[in-house]
């Protein structure tokens, strides 16, 4: 597999990209190497557009688009042939049963028809359909469905998995089980790009994160980074933090302070202490002197936010940007 | 789980490109696959079946006369051949956009060049074989020479691939294909073919209806000899515009942004 841990594969730089004469992309530029890598926006965003150009089927106006190494559109055929695509529009392969629909996608990356029968199989028992798969797919229900394009994207043993709204259409169990599944892939091994509005679907899945909002990105990087904005910031509660603390933080090499916590009307209901850790080396050493000055932690917590208010923030960030420019 | 096959690895992995032989099976198997599943193209079939009987059965009670059999044989060349062109050239391409069967295909290690042309091909082979069963038949109606059943299977083959290139490229240009194709045919072609003018050898229609036997011009009066082609020179007109209909196909899909698919 050559898209390797910490290589980056999806490398956007300036990426202009119109349709229609309408601009869809606007100097989209990311670079990305995540296992698992989230493509997060509200419908219209430009997210399908931006799996086009990564496939080499749109072309991009302005800019460079690099995958897996492979520069685009020149590579779009290597790209195509090393990656899978579960596309949101494309239906299954109507009349057939499932097991046609995905060797005939077997047989469209290449696969001769007997073996790409043989992969069909082997990728839908992997992905736990069953006798199903003799069924025609016009009967199949909606997590069958998806189920056979997931099947359909992985028959030509892709290193990189292209998914657009996998998880569309499907109740709340339906959606765990298939993204477990994916995660199941994302370990052995495979890339995997994971386009959805559903926060929820990428937070499981997902280490990176790219974020659209109206053709433009709100945020390129890591998960962890994007819901602990501190970066490492903790927060203790307790009796005796006090002042003492602080400075005795400060002398052990912490960077802390103390804030005052308020309710809405600001008045003071606590006094609270704030620190950076980046490890357990960082988390020893504020043990080791709230011990010595006798203070007490009732409660210690990651400065972290919930995935979705990180994002509104990201937007209404990303939005406001965009209106300064415009005006 | 699923683990990689060393055996797929080998026939799709990491291959900068793959042989162009390989790309045209691949391209076929994406044209026959909604093709063959297509409820459409069955009930066609029954159709046209249906349609071959009752000439053998009006032709044995007597009811179409040799001369009505013939007339049908050359309707069937021109603007027969023609018509069908533009109704069924829709299927190389254009209705693989519109209806997104396509989408898998262009998202495979197929050159779009190598999926236009093949498309296109196996859409003419589609006509021919159609128009080749329907002159044959004819043919064994009227008890004609071998010599002039090759020249209609002839006129069959490339009449079929000359007018699905050609409309394909209408297609691909417009999104109004079939009218577009059905205006160029009627005002065009067709007209120009028929003058009794030496201009008449610009036009297609009028080279497959000298291969296909059917050389009628309007009834102008004329002064001078207008220059006629032959079948040879009518074999090699059909196939040069197929060519350049291909070759033109193949450049416009392969630059086309199609936002249909994504």
């Amino acid at each position: 597999m050559s898209a390797s841990n910490g290589k980056p594969w999806i490398e956007l730089d300036g990426v202009d990209l119109a349709r229609g004469g309408r601009p869809v992309l606007r100097g989209v530029s990311a670079t990305l190497s995540g296992r698992a890598i989230g493509l997060v926006g509200a419908n219209g965003a430009g997210k399908s557009t931006l799996i086009g150009a990564l496939l080499g089927v749109l072309r991009a106006q302005r800019g460079r688009i690099r995958v897996m190494g492979l520069e685009l559109p020149q590579h779009a055929l290597e790209v195509r042939t090393r990656a899978g695509v579960m596309a949101e529009q494309a239906g299954i392969f109507p009349g057939g049963s499932g097991v046609d629909a995905v060797a005939y996608a077997g047989q469209l990356n290449g696969l001769p028809r007997r073996e790409a029968l043989r992969r069909a199989h082997r990728a839908l028992d992997a992905l736990g359909v069953g006798e199903e798969r003799y069924r025609a797919t016009d009967g199949y229900s909606t997590g069958m469905r998806q189920r056979c394009k997931l099947a359909m994207s992985l028959c030509h043993d892709p290193e990189v998995l292209i998914l657009d709204e996998p998880t569309v259409g499907l109740d709340p169990a339906g959606r765990i089980q298939l993204l477990t599944l994916i995660r199941g892939l994302a370990e052995e091994g495979r890339r995997i790009l994971l386009s959805t509005h559903v926060l929820h679907d990428a937070e499981f899945l997902c280490d990176e994160m790219l974020l659209l909002e109206s053709g433009t990105v709100a945020y390129a990087g890591p998960v962890a980074t994007l819901v602990d904005p501190g970066a490492g910031s903790m927060i203790a509660e307790g009796e005796g933090l006090d002042l003492a603390v602080v400075e005795s933080l400060l002398a052990a090499g912490l960077d802390a302070r103390l804030e005052e916590a308020r309710t809405r009307t600001g008045s003071v209901t606590a006094t609270r202490l704030r620190f950076l850790s980046h490890g357990d080396t960082d988390l020893t050493r504020f043990w080791a002197v709230v011990a010595r000055h006798g203070a007490e932690v009732r409660r210690l917590r990651r400065d972290s936010v919930s995935l979705e208010d990180a994002v509104l923030t990201v937007m209404d960030g990303a939005r406001e940007r965009s209106r300064g420019g415009r005006s | 789980m699923l683990h990689p096959d060393p055996a797929t690895q080998a026939v799709t992995g990491g291959s900068a490109g793959i042989g162009r032989l390989d790309a045209i099976r691949i391209a076929s198997a994406g044209f026959w696959g909604p093709v063959t599943a297509a409820r459409a193209l069955r009930r066609l079939l029954v159709l046209a079946s249906g349609f071959l009987a009752l000439i053998v059965v009006l032709s044995v009670l007597n009811i179409l006369s040799r001369g009505e059999l013939r007339d049908l044989r050359e309707l069937t060349v021109v603007p027969g051949i023609p018509l069908a062109a533009a109704l069924l050239s829709e299927m190389a391409l254009r209705d693989g956009i519109t209806q997104r069967t396509l989408l898998y295909a262009l998202l495979g290690p197929a050159p779009r060049t190598v999926l236009a042309g093949t498309r296109t091909v196996l859409t003419a082979v589609l006509l021919a074989v159609g128009s080749a069963t329907l002159l044959t038949v004819f043919h064994l109606l009227l008890r004609a020479s071998f010599a002039s059943w090759a020249q209609d299977m002839l006129a069959a083959a490339v009449g079929s691939l000359a007018y699905v290139a050609l409309f394909g490229v209408l297609h691909l240009l417009t999104k109004r294909g079939l009218i577009a194709s059905l205006a160029l045919f009627a005002t065009f072609d067709w007209a120009i073919g028929m003058l009794p003018f030496s201009i008449r050898l610009l036009s297609p229609s009028y080279h497959l209806r000298v291969l296909g036997k059917a050389p009628h011009a309007f009834p102008i009066p004329v002064f001078t000899e207008a220059a006629k082609s032959n079948p040879f020179l009518a074999t090699v007109v059909l196939v040069l515009v197929a060519a350049i209909a291909i070759y033109m196909t193949g450049r416009l899909f392969a630059r086309k942004n199609l936002p249909e698919l994504c």
